[in-house]
């Protein structure tokens, strides 16, 4: 399910495209799950079906859709590994909390880590 | 050889179409769960309820009317309104179907909602359901064609007779049999049933969904509805289309393999006595069948009267689809405070 605010500051298309996101990299939607029809979503939310079809164009940017014509827009997640390093990041926030860090300081950590 | 050919695919219809009706009844039984809704959602499932409610019963009128309307209004033509009369009222049902659109509710809150799911044409339907009026169609085509083939022109040059005796002072047709005079409206108004299946059913899954989430589940209950109605009107015209060519092939066939003549010995008996006018008794008459024509046109003539059980059993089915069961979740007792 995705959700948009009319009272939000953010651009619904982009809310849009954000959720979307979301749901791809952390194995919400699956890969090659099918997605709504532009016009489908965009009816649904009450939206303009420009405003979904400018948030599935970023997405297809973004290498996470793809859209066929007669076989719809799909999740096309270039990279499997992204739910294992999201487990790895879980076990990594637990034990961060174990020991009293701030998220500040654990994301220092990481970065002293990825560095 | 040819004769035997409408008879398998009636046959082969009858098996499909009948397995196919055995499963849609147990589903309607197993599909007999009710949604419980929140109070405060009460009106609002009542408004869609009776909104999808009404939708299906104007189609269920409005087709019944314009059956009604074209089998009666327009005579002649051997029959060819009271042909063409099931397949467009079913269509005027669906068609009404695809012009009510399905009553929407934006959530007040300015919060708008929708789920990231496909909605497409088989989405809120069983596999089977679907299945059943496409190869019910394919077998009717096969069985036109198979009828068509095997019919002969009458006096007027039109393919509907299967065979014609001619005798001194009389002919004999094997008629209305359905050939291509009555193969080719069917075919057609099956054609614009199938294509307006499919509208009512893009129609029914794309109409947009509520915003409120609390309503989703109701939603997909009409939306299943509605998707159980329109494939039992649609299947339930197909197989009554198939019943009846089955059923009028079989009769004109076994009519016409039956044979009957005065007995030699009795001839014989009159021509000598000189007696050129005499009354036949029924015990001078010698009857016969052809076989495998007669046998042949009884089985088709059985399978026509199934396949006309089972479309009237869809027809039950579309009218029980209108009937969505729904209830109101009882509000939890507030919790007791010992003083």
């Amino acid at each position: 399910m995705i959700t948009v605010d009319d009272a939000h500051p953010t651009p619904a298309f982009e809310q849009i495209r954000a959720q979307i996101a979301n749901q791809i990299l952390i194995g919400t939607l699956a890969n090659g799950q099918r997605l709504p029809a532009v016009r489908q979503l965009a009816a649904d939310l009450g939206l303009a079906p420009g405003t979904v079809a400018r948030a599935y164009s970023e997405l297809e940017g973004e290498g996470l859709i793809e859209t066929r014509r007669g076989a719809g827009t799909r999740v096309s997640l270039q990279s499997d590994h992204y739910p294992e390093v999201l487990d790895a990041a879980i076990d990594f926030a637990a034990a961060a909390r174990e020991r009293s860090l701030t998220l500040d300081a654990a994301i220092l950590a990481l970065r002293a880590a990825w560095e | 050889m040819a004769l035997l050919l409408p008879s398998l695919i009636a046959l082969l219809a009858t098996a499909f179409s009948a397995a196919v009706s055995i499963r849609a009844l147990k589903s309607v039984r197993s599909r007999g769960r009710t949604i419980v809704v929140l109070v405060a959602a009460e009106a609002e499932t009542r408004r869609a309820v009776r909104g999808a409610q009404g939708r299906m019963l104007l189609a269920l009128v409005l087709g019944l009317v314009a059956a009604i309307a074209v089998a009666n209004l327009w005579i002649g033509a051997f029959g060819i309104p009271l042909t063409i009369a099931p397949g467009v009222g079913a269509a005027i049902a669906l068609v009404s179907i695809v012009a009510s659109p399905l009553p929407r509710r934006q959530a007040p809150s300015g919060i708008r909602r929708a789920d990231l799911t496909a909605r497409e044409a088989t989405t809120f339907g069983p596999r089977w359901a679907f299945v059943l009026p496409v190869v019910a169609a394919v077998l009717l085509v096969a069985l036109v064609v198979a009828t068509g083939a095997t019919a002969e022109l009458d006096s007027r040059g039109l393919a509907r007779v299967l065979y014609t005796v001619v005798q001194p002072g009389q002919t004999n047709a094997g008629s209305p049999y359905p050939g291509w005079y009555y193969g080719a409206p069917i075919l057609i108004v099956t054609g614009i049933l199938v294509g307006c299946t499919f509208l009512a059913l893009r129609r029914v899954a794309a109409a947009p969904r509520n915003s409120a989430i609390d309503f989703w589940a109701m939603d997909d209950a009409v939306r299943s509805a509605l998707t159980r109605f329109v494939m039992f009107i649609s299947s339930g015209t197909i197989v009554l289309y198939l019943g009846a060519v089955a059923l009028q092939s079989g009769s004109i066939l076994r009519s016409g393999a039956q044979w009957s003549h005065i007995k030699q010995s009795v001839l014989d008996a009159h021509l000598r006595a000189g007696d050129m006018s005499f009354v036949t008794r029924a015990k001078d008459v010698v009857h016969g069948v052809v076989q495998p024509q007669y046998t042949t046109g009884a089985i088709e003539t059985v399978v026509g009267l199934l396949l006309i059980g089972v479309a009237l059993t869809l027809a039950i089915l579309a009218i029980a689809s209108i009937r969505i069961r729904w209830s109101v979740s009882a509000p939890s007792e507030p919790e007791k405070v010992d003083a």
